[in-house]
């Protein structure tokens, strides 16, 4: 208390016109520094629409969007916070999606009322670009289903998990600020039409074209071969995949531990989007090539064999036949 | 004279306040000189001569100046009575310029001084066969085609990726200007993503553009500036020693190097014809300590590249810290399969999946394998 008071003399005794420019000064200096970074750089991740009325019954899609600000993204976790009470979260689309690569897949949790997902792009994504007829911002589009309930509100937030990662090569966390949404819930429908119904119904498009590849290392499945995959689906977005073993179709997740490891059989796996349209890759193995060239070498050198033996037997057919009839014919 | 000094104070640490703030985010700055230009999304732009929206730039034949076609590509109108050139072929007996009768040719391109001919209608558009429509007009109005271009080094190979996996290689010319085009294009949100390999081998930093690809519209995204190149001429060095700092870029443009804990904020090294540069560091100005050098190319006063990869090196004794690679499978790629086994490391604490040596293979080490991603 006392150093505080000889201190504040101290300063009223100093207050000259040069004293009061430096203070200004240094809080000029102080502002700009601590704060124009964090407004240059300041990424965020908010919800769209961030309002709207909805009533019992109605399902709407609420989009992710992220707001690079002038900084590269390339990975980030989302954590989605709703009221299980008053919503239901029925599916999530990656359609849209500005990430390709997924870590984990979106999560849908109605007991707890959150979704979380974690992605990223090679490269990061830097914002829109000058000219981009859409926003092309968007990290997933949740469907929601409005429950019946006693409210009249329901706000949606980020949680604390959501981050986004700097495209810097050290997995810098990026400054980022959230965005959530608040929706006023009326006692009956609001909505004439399922907007995601309509998505799911127009899109007939397959998901993308993709390759698998078969690959095995000595740390990963105990050094098994394994199956690698990824595609994406530019409509309602990949749902799942299946490959088929054992004379069955079934989920599967990349990468994906092979129950043939003998690999000589084609692989076929199916990518589905969320409209059921699928894309079906088929991988050759080139053991089953190298099988059957093995078996091409093996007849091109029986073969020859085969018919010098049969030649040799011709040929000693003939002679044989020759000696029998020079011995038969009298002379 | 006090208040003058004062105000002279205030000044001088806005201003450096200022340069400060401007560093600071110049550090972190990245390629906002990317185009995209949409033909077919019926706005006219800068690069475009019309547009008349996704599915009608399809060149073909109008009988006036009020009803003419955009080609596919926006850049110039399909054929129309009133351009001035003589179309037999669309039924033109003549062409002024005008859809104005009473100035010998009429205003549907007909002869006024000659009797037409007993029975001979007027041509119409209907009446022109549909062989005889511009080579690639009303079929590919249709078509949904993307088209990229930008810079990398001179005759470089340009790796071009789509959504992280590669989609083809093309060559950059001998002024570094690379192009690709595509039909083969699902409409929708696509990352496209570019990735140089110099001269040397030394790989450019991955560059990345995502969009919107519209229907049956020709999207073409310009100015994709690869940054360069950079090598060291050595990782660890003693206090004083020459750093050499080298790759290649576009011709006849500056590279801007940027070196952590230098005095100087950046360096600048002027691109030769063949697309080399290489920049002199005395180490003697520098402190002792890991240092980080990154560069972007200042293509002209307006348009620059993004910063490229970061390379570090040494001064002074000591071991490298945490050098982990991404290239989990050493094939020399990083790509779905070094992911793949990423993925299988994931929340645990393998070493090699741990990129930033933290101890847990998380969202961070996530990040560090997609900077480095080759596809």
């Amino acid at each position: 208390m006392h150093r505080y008071e000889k201190t504040r003399t101290k300063i009223e005794m100093g207050y000259t016109t040069h004293m009061i420019a430096w203070r200004y000064a240094l809080r000029v200096l102080f502002a700009l520094i601590f704060l124009s970074p964090s407004v240059a750089l300041g990424a965020s991740v908010s919800l769209d629409p961030a309002s709207g009325s909805y009533g019992p019954g109605d399902t709407f899609i609420v989009a992710i969007r992220l707001n690079t600000d002038a900084t590269c993204i390339n990975a980030g976790q989302v954590e989605l916070v709703f009221p299980k009470d008053i919503l239901r979260a029925v599916d999530v689309s990656r359609g849209e999606s500005i990430f390709s690569l997924w870590v984990q897949e979106p999560l849908i949790n109605n007991d707890s009322g959150t979704i979380v997902f974690s992605g990223g792009t090679p490269g990061g994504y830097c914002g829109k670009i000058d000219g981009d007829p859409q926003n092309s911002d968007v990290l997933a589009d949740v469907v929601f289903t409005v429950l019946k309930s006693a409210a009249t509100s329901a706000s949606l937030s980020l949680g604390t998990s959501t981050e986004m990662f700097l495209n810097d090569g050290h997995g810098t966390v990026a400054p980022l600020s959230v965005q959530g949404a608040t929706f006023t819930i009326r006692s009956t429908a609001a909505l004439s039409s399922n907007a995601w119904l309509e998505q799911v119904q127009s899109d007939t498009t397959p998901p993308e074209p993709f390759t698998i590849s078969v690959e095995s290392d000595p740390s990963v499945f105990g050094g098994a071969y394994f199956a690698v995959f990824s595609t994406t689906d530019k409509q309602s977005g990949i749902d799942h995949y299946e490959i088929l073993e054992n004379g069955f179709w079934q989920r599967a997740t990349n990468p994906h531990k092979l129950m043939d490891q003998t690999i000589q059989n084609p692989i076929e796996i199916k990518a589905f989007d969320k409209a059921g349209n699928t894309r079906l890759s088929v991988y050759n193995s080139p053991a089953t090539l190298s099988h059957s060239s093995r078996i091409t070498d093996f007849s091109m050198i029986v073969v020859p064999f085969m018919v010098l033996v049969l030649l040799l037997a011709i040929r000693w057919f003939i002679v044989e036949r020759r000696r029998t009839s020079d011995v038969s014919t009298p002379s | 004279m006090r208040l003058n000094v004062s105000v002279a104070i205030f000044v001088l640490a806005l201003g450096s306040a200022v340069v400060w703030g401007l560093i600071s985010v110049r550090a972190y700055d990245i390629a906002t000189n990317m185009h995209i230009s949409v033909c077919g999304d019926g706005i006219v732009q800068p690069d475009e001569v019309c547009d008349a929206g996704a599915g009608h730039n399809n060149g073909g034949y109008a009988s006036s100046i009020a009803t003419r076609t955009c080609m596919p590509g926006c850049k110039a109108f399909g054929p129309y009575c009133g351009d001035g050139v003589l179309q037999a072929q669309y039924g033109e007996q003549c062409d002024d310029g005008n859809n104005v009768s009473g100035d010998l040719c009429s205003a549907t391109c007909q002869s006024e001084t000659a009797v037409p001919p007993a029975g001979s209608g007027r041509p119409t558009v209907g009446s022109i066969p549909s062989e005889s429509a511009p080579p690639g007009g009303i079929s590919s109005a249709l078509v949904t085609k993307v088209v990229l271009q930008g810079t990398a080094y001179p005759l470089a190979p340009v790796d071009i990726l789509m959504d992280g996996v590669k989609l083809v290689t093309v060559n950059a010319d001998a002024n570094a200007d690379f192009l690709y085009s595509s039909t083969d294009i699902t409409p929708g949100t696509i990352t496209f993503s570019f990735l140089a390999t110099d001269n040397t081998g030394v790989k450019s930093s991955l560059t990345s553009a995502t969009f919107a690809v519209l229907q049956s519209a020709v999207t073409t995204v310009s100015n994709i500036f690869i940054p360069p190149s950079i090598s060291l001429s050595s990782i660890q060095l003693n206090p004083g020693d020459l750093l050499t700092l080298s790759g290649q870029s576009v011709p006849n443009t500056t590279v801007v190097t940027q070196i952590t804990g230098a005095a100087s904020s950046t360096f600048g090294a002027t691109v030769d014809a063949s697309g080399a540069w290489a920049l002199q560091v005395d180490t003697g100005s520098l402190p002792l300590g890991f240092h980080a050098a990154k560069s972007y190319d200042q293509i002209s006063d307006s348009e620059k590249s993004g910063y490229g990869t970061a390379v570090n090196f040494l001064i002074g004794a000591g071991s490298g810290g945490c050098t982990v690679t991404t290239d989990l499978n050493n094939d020399h790629k990083v790509n779905l399969v070094d992911f793949s086994i990423f993925l299988t490391d994931w929340n645990s604490a393998a070493p090699r999946s741990d990129f930033n040596c933290d101890g847990t293979v998380n969202l961070a080490d996530f990040s560090i394998l997609l900077f480095h991603w080759t596809g």
